[in-house]
């Protein structure tokens, strides 16, 4: 045992520790900067040690998917629910936004002609197929207090009158249809008229005022409001614009293009005007 | 008499036959309602889709059912367009019934074939209607409405046969009794 450390060996291992005991202490004086030597060393090796830490990262990720496919799925059903919840939750939310526009719609027109008697909304439930004035159903009937002839309005103006009814559905002859006529009057000018539908403008949901004078004060952006109470239509429910004025066919009187106030196309629901003063019986 | 063939039937393939009329008329009740359904959606002009498929129901159907299936289309026609209650009715049962009986004993079924009574067909109701529901009141530039309206409604009518015909064909292919099927398909097997 004391020849050991005696011995050569002893001694060259004694050397080598304190050769890394004194490679140690300088490191530590250094301030975290690594020594020349291990820069070199790393500049050989990163690569490979990056490649062979991006095998590692990927097998483990490998294991990781067999071991935590339960956790994962799991996660993932929860999420599906949570998402399927709040699909609803905003399909709720849409909904609710809508039936409050109506109604904030509806408070408008009863604000505004609060002497008339209002159906609740009514929701257009399909159309008269192939007509050319585009008739539409909406989905009350003589059961919820509608009748024949009763004026159909939205918050944007006149649409039309129920033509026909059954207890549970009734159809809407729009104003584009030429069986209507509306004595309206400008809003501007007092100058009164009747509207009617046109054959020629019905595909591009207008109407026509006819049987203007010749001296008409009628310009472009005039607006028309339905003019008395007396009849099918309840006073001050608006009509639409004049889009332009042209000479009738018989050369003595001048007919205005109206453009609805309505928005036929987008029509969703509408609200029908069951008494009003001066209601025809 | 053809109630009278199925009799002589053996007992398994008459239960099959019978399990085929019934899938096959579930096809046609569907058919029917689809086209009523698309009746009344959406502004917009569209092919009177119900005369096509009464016609291609009728061309392999007896006398009292094309009439039935006449009437049940003409009443959904009437719902659908707004017209007065019948009218579109009495006018699918009668050409109903002549196709029925004109298919039984003269004609074959031939694509051409139902494309012109389709054609016929729609001629005379939209012919009908224009007359009826705007001729008839005057409205100033009425003839407008047949060019613009009545016209295309027709034309699209009858090329919506042309859709209907394969569809129907394909029902009557996999599930009509082979009794009702062309005189070509009956005689061939037979020369062969």
């Amino acid at each position: 045992m004391g020849g050991f450390f005696r011995n050569k060996k002893f001694r060259i291992i004694l050397c080598i520790i304190a050769l890394l005991i004194g490679i140690m202490l300088y490191s530590v004086t250094q301030d975290g900067y690594t020594l020349p030597t291990t820069g070199f060393v790393g500049r050989i090796l990163n690569p490979v040690r990056s490649v062979s830490n991006r095998i590692s990262d990927s097998v483990e990720d490998a294991l990781e998917m067999f071991t935590d496919a339960k956790d994962a799925q799991e996660e993932n059903e929860a999420l599906r629910q949570q998402v399927a919840e709040l699909e609803k939750q905003l399909v709720d939310y849409q909904s609710t936004q809508n039936e409050l526009e109506e109604l904030k719609k509806i408070m408008g027109v009863k604000e505004e002609h609060s002497s008339d008697e209002l159906s609740s909304p009514c929701t257009i439930i399909g159309y008269v197929e192939n007509d050319p004035f585009h008739s539409f159903y909406i989905n009350k009937g003589s059961k919820d207090g509608l009748s024949v002839y009763d004026p159909v309005v939205t918050a944007e103006g006149l649409v039309g009158i129920i033509s026909e009814i059954s207890e549970t559905y009734a159809t809407v002859e729009t104003l584009c249809s030429p069986n209507l006529s509306v004595s309206v009057v400008a809003s501007g000018t007092n100058e009164s008229g009747i509207v009617e539908g046109d054959v020629t403008l019905t595909a591009s949901y207008q109407c026509r005022m006819i049987y203007l004078d010749k001296d008409t004060t009628l310009k472009k952006g005039d607006l028309l409001v339905t003019s008395n109470s007396v009849g099918i239509f309840p006073q001050g429910y608006l009509i639409g614009s004049v889009e332009s004025i042209e000479l009738m066919e018989s050369g003595l009187s001048y007919s205005a293009v109206i453009e609805p106030a309505v928005d036929f196309e987008n029509l969703t629901s509408v609200i029908v005007v069951t008494n009003f003063a001066g209601k025809e019986q | 008499m053809r109630q009278s063939k199925q009799l002589f039937l053996p007992p398994k393939k008459k239960r099959r036959t019978r399990l085929r009329n019934v899938i096959r008329w579930i096809l046609y009740v569907l058919l029917i309602l689809l086209a009523f359904l698309l009746a009344n959606t959406g502004d917009y002009l569209k092919p009177l889709l119900l005369i096509p498929i009464a016609f291609c129901i009728s061309s392999v159907s007896g006398t009292i059912i094309s009439a039935t299936v006449g009437i049940v289309c003409g009443l959904l026609m009437d719902i659908s367009t707004g017209t007065l209650l019948g009218y579109h009715t009495i006018v699918l049962f009668v050409f109903c019934m002549l196709i029925s009986v004109l298919y039984d004993r003269l004609m074959q079924q031939r694509f051409l074939n139902l494309v012109l009574f389709t054609a016929i067909a729609s001629f005379f109701i939209t012919g009908c209607d224009y007359i009826f529901r705007y001729a008839i009141w005057s409205y100033d530039n009425v003839s407008y409405l047949y060019l613009h309206h009545s016209l295309p409604c027709m034309v699209y009518t009858i090329i919506s046969s042309m859709v209907c015909y394969p569809i129907f064909s394909l029902i009557h292919k996999g599930l009509l009794p082979p009794r009702k099927r062309t005189v070509e398909k009956t005689v061939k097997p037979i020369e062969e």
